[in-house]
């Protein structure tokens, strides 16, 4: 029998002020899933995650962590979930074990030194203890926002567009990371634009057009439903899936001619 | 240029839409009723003292025209003084990207920053002319903007000339002003009191401590010293009266023109010179960084547990990392209470009744509480604009993330609160009965107050530093809000008392202190209660997806 879902979407819609931000989404990702949510700009990738984490109320469905509910339960939820943003905001003035500090405090994790200091090494911050994290460059805020995810083992990682800014070997580090975590019971979600990195390391894929949901299934199913053969990269069926045709978006295409001209 | 204009155009109508859809949204509406309230009562207070007052005498206008201008201009110096400016010239996240990282020139981005500060300080020129409407020569309007552009311009100087200089001369320069403030208070306070003795104006006329004071005051402006200091400002005043001919006034005019011009062509300089010192000082640091690199590695290694383990298990992670933010900040805040702490205790060494001076202290201390201090104690939603998505990410309930925030600050307030009322208290030997009771009365007010100051900023959040007419017309109505709210709490207050004697008279065991103490500390308390109850509601519906600055 296979597990529980550790999240799960039914119906979810979204407007601001009004205007449709997503219709109608559903899903659903259990313990060691990795789900990678594509689509073009706007499609509603970080809409979706940041309802799901509970920072922006859902128009209309339903969302739950662990089975709690993110408009009834928010704070169980968020004690279970991590969401790591494309920016992350940290606190310019705290050092980068401060922000362990803070991290392990408010998320209640007993005896966090052993485990920061593996994360620190991991991450490469081990000889950035006492730099405050507004003289950390883009990668490194990414790390500690990282770093201050791992720290309390949340069951649900949402990362959102999660390799921005960060170097080759971050971004190994970074991607094994995820993996091991799925691997050990976690359910997790990438947004990413980078779908060579999603093709490599997801399960499953949700894929989203102008707001709309266009497929969720394993990574095979989408070659079936989408492309005529197997061996289909991701990129070649994001194109197709999208309505997109790939060569339109070549330079010297037609269509880049007309406006050039 | 032309491209800074329509940038500085397409921002002006991009923060308009916004200011429009701040004031317009439903969640906002009562408050937004509230502020339209104030306007109207700014608006026709101005036109009332426009119609109605009659001109002042000459020369007691120019004396009360140079003398905001003279205060303005040096409080700069001595803000520059107390704390160093962190970056030569503030610029939002959205400027940092657009006009700094843009292909503008240094000039360009001054122009830039000129325009906004432009369009800040015009309808506070306007403001102040149809208020001084009656005793302006045509010149006055032009001079008043002139003058209120100059300071702008001058405080953009004295954050760059601060930002320029190295540690040595700024140490040197901080000594300077602390020198010479305390020299000038120390010499000013005995000159004043020597030309009151001799003029033997305390004993012809029965006057109060604070008479005495303005009379002091008064004296020391007269005294040579400040009368040189003086004069510059007071040839600004006499443009604004159109004192002297045709030719005299226009000729002052043109002074006040160039000394504008002078401080911007000031700014661009101290601006070029500021961006080479920090290249300078990179280059610098970039020669010694193998021994940084050393030493940094050398701390880190013995470094093996987390810092702040058992005060952020006692506090609580906002609590702690709020102080952590207020710890930086030691010396200013010190300075930021120490001064109306000052100022709060005249009463003490001018008012003969003990219990008087006491209440006076206490309502000293509550204004500066009310209406100055909390610019200076932040620490709370107001510096985390940035962080609000952040603190919502949090596994804690919205009340719970609202008192972890507001402690701070509240902390901060009381204990400068409570410095002064027991300094006061001892100093004066008023009892500890009207201790305890200004205590039981201030507490639950602060919490007000800070509360107070958190909702506006949920409800319209902006940035500390940000400038334009939208941040002077918020400062403007918060500040006509809480005068109003202080009027009110006067008039409950009056009501209050002869209430609280009546119920006393029925209680024969209970004197009419303890009446009035302990209902005027519940009712407070119930209102900050309340506020912090709209706190967490304001905070729970704040959108970070649509509600940023």
């Amino acid at each position: 029998m296979s597990p529980d879902p550790l999240i799960s979407v039914r119906s979810f819609s979204k407007a601001y002020e009004g205007v449709p931000a997503v219709e109608r989404v559903s899903f659903s990702v259990k313990p060691g899933e990795i789900l990678g949510v594509i689509g073009p700009n706007g499609a509603g990738k970080t809409t979706t995650m940041r309802a799901l984490a509970t920072l922006i109320p859902p128009s209309d469905g339903e969302m739950t962590v662990e089975g709690f509910d993110t408009r009834c339960h928010p704070v169980e939820v968020k004690r279970r979930l991590a969401y790591i943003p494309d920016d992350p905001r940290l606190f310019p003035h705290l050092t980068v074990e401060e922000h362990l500090t803070f991290a392990a405090a408010a998320y209640g994790v007993s005896q966090p030194d052993e485990k920061a200091a593996r994360l620190l090494e991991d991450f490469e911050l081990s000889g950035k203890r006492k730099t405050a994290a507004r003289d950390l460059s883009r990668g490194m805020r990414q790390k500690l926002a990282i770093c201050s995810a791992y720290l309390y083992e949340p069951s649900a990682l949402l990362f959102d567009e999660p390799l921005t800014g960060l170097d080759p070997i971050g971004i190994r580090t970074l991607k094994q990371s995820i993996v091991q975590r799925a691997q050990a019971g976690a359910a997790v979600m990438v947004s990413s634009h980078l779908l060579a990195m999603v093709e490599d390391i997801c399960t499953h894929i949700l894929l989203l057009g102008g707001g709309q949901q266009r497929f969720f299934g394993t990574v095979d199913e989408l070659r079936l439903e989408f492309a005529d053969h197997g061996s289909a990269s991701l990129e070649q069926i994001f194109f197709l899936a999208t309505g997109e045709t790939d060569a339109a978006r070549q330079p010297g295409s037609s269509a880049d001619s007309a406006v050039m001209a | 240029m032309n491209r800074i204009f329509v940038l500085l155009k397409a921002h002006t109508a991009a923060r308009l839409r916004r200011c429009r859809r701040g004031f317009s949204s439903p969640r906002r509406v009562l408050l937004s009723l509230f502020v339209v309230l104030l306007a109207v009562i700014w608006i026709g207070q101005t036109l009332a003292s426009m119609l109605l007052r009659e001109p002042f005498a000459p020369e007691m206008f120019r004396r009360w025209v140079s003398l905001p201008l003279m205060l303005y201009f040096f409080w700069h110096v001595i803000r520059v003084a107390w704390k160093r400016p962190e970056t030569a010239i503030e610029w939002s996240p959205e400027e940092q990207s657009l006009i700094v990282g843009g292909p503008f020139t240094a000039s360009e981005q001054l122009l830039y920053r000129f325009s906004v500060i432009f369009t800040a300080t015009l309808p506070k020129a306007l403001l102040t002319t149809l208020a001084l409407w009656p005793d302006l020569a045509w010149s006055g309007p032009f001079a008043l903007l002139l003058a209120l552009v100059y300071l702008e311009l001058f405080r953009m100087v004295a954050d760059l000339a601060a930002s320029c200089c190295s540690a040595r001369a700024y140490a040197g320069f901080r000594a300077m002003v602390l020198v010479l403030v305390a020299t000038g208070c120390v010499a000013g306070y005995q000159y004043g009191r020597a030309i009151v003795n001799n003029s033997g104006v305390t004993e012809a006329v029965e006057v109060s401590g604070s008479q005495q004071v303005i009379v002091t005051l008064q004296a020391v402006r007269s005294s040579p010293v400040v009368s040189v200091v003086e004069t510059p400002f007071l040839m600004v005043a006499d443009v604004v009266a159109g004192r002297g001919t045709m030719v005299s006034v226009g000729g002052k005019l043109l002074l006040l023109m160039l000394a504008t011009a002078l401080n911007a062509t000031l700014i661009l300089w101290l601006y070029r010179l500021y961006h080479r010192m920090s290249a300078e000082r990179d280059r610098r640091l970039w020669a010694a960084r193998g021994v940084i690199a050393s030493v940094s590695v050398g701390r880190t290694a013995e470094v093996a547990t987390l810092p702040g383990g058992r005060l952020v298990a006692v506090t609580g992670p906002l609590v702690w990392r709020q102080a952590r933010r207020a710890q930086r900040y030691v010396g200013s805040l010190l300075i930021s209470m120490g001064i109306p702490a000052m100022l709060s205790c005249i009463p003490l060494f001018s008012v003969p009744s003990s219990e008087v001076a006491f209440v006076a202290v206490v309502c000293g201390v509550l204004f500066y509480t009310f209406v100055l201090l909390p610019e200076a104690i932040k620490f709370d939603f107001r510096l985390d604009m940035d962080h609000l998505t952040t603190l919502k990410l949090l596994p804690m309930t919205s009340a719970r993330v609202v008192l972890g925030q507001l402690v701070t600050p509240v902390l901060l307030a009381l204990g400068f609160q409570l410095a002064v009322i027991l300094f006061a208290g001892l100093y004066r030997d008023v009892g500890w009965k009207l201790i305890a009771g200004a205590v039981a009365v201030t507490s639950p007010l602060t919490v007000v107050f800070v509360a107070l100051d958190n909702l506006v900023f949920l409800l319209y959040p902006h940035r500390p530093t940000q400038e334009g007419f939208e941040a002077f017309v918020r400062t403007i109505l918060k500040f006509t809000g809480k005068s109003l709210l202080l009027v009110l709490a006067g008039a409950l207050l009056v009501f209050w008392a002869p209430l609280a004697a009546s119920l006393a008279a029925r209680l024969p065991v209970v004197s009419t202190a303890s009446v009035f103490y302990c209902g005027l500390s519940a009712g407070v308390g119930l209102v900050a209660v309340f506020l912090i109850r709209c706190v967490v509601v304001a905070y729970e519906r704040f959108d970070v997806s649509l509600d940023g600055a």
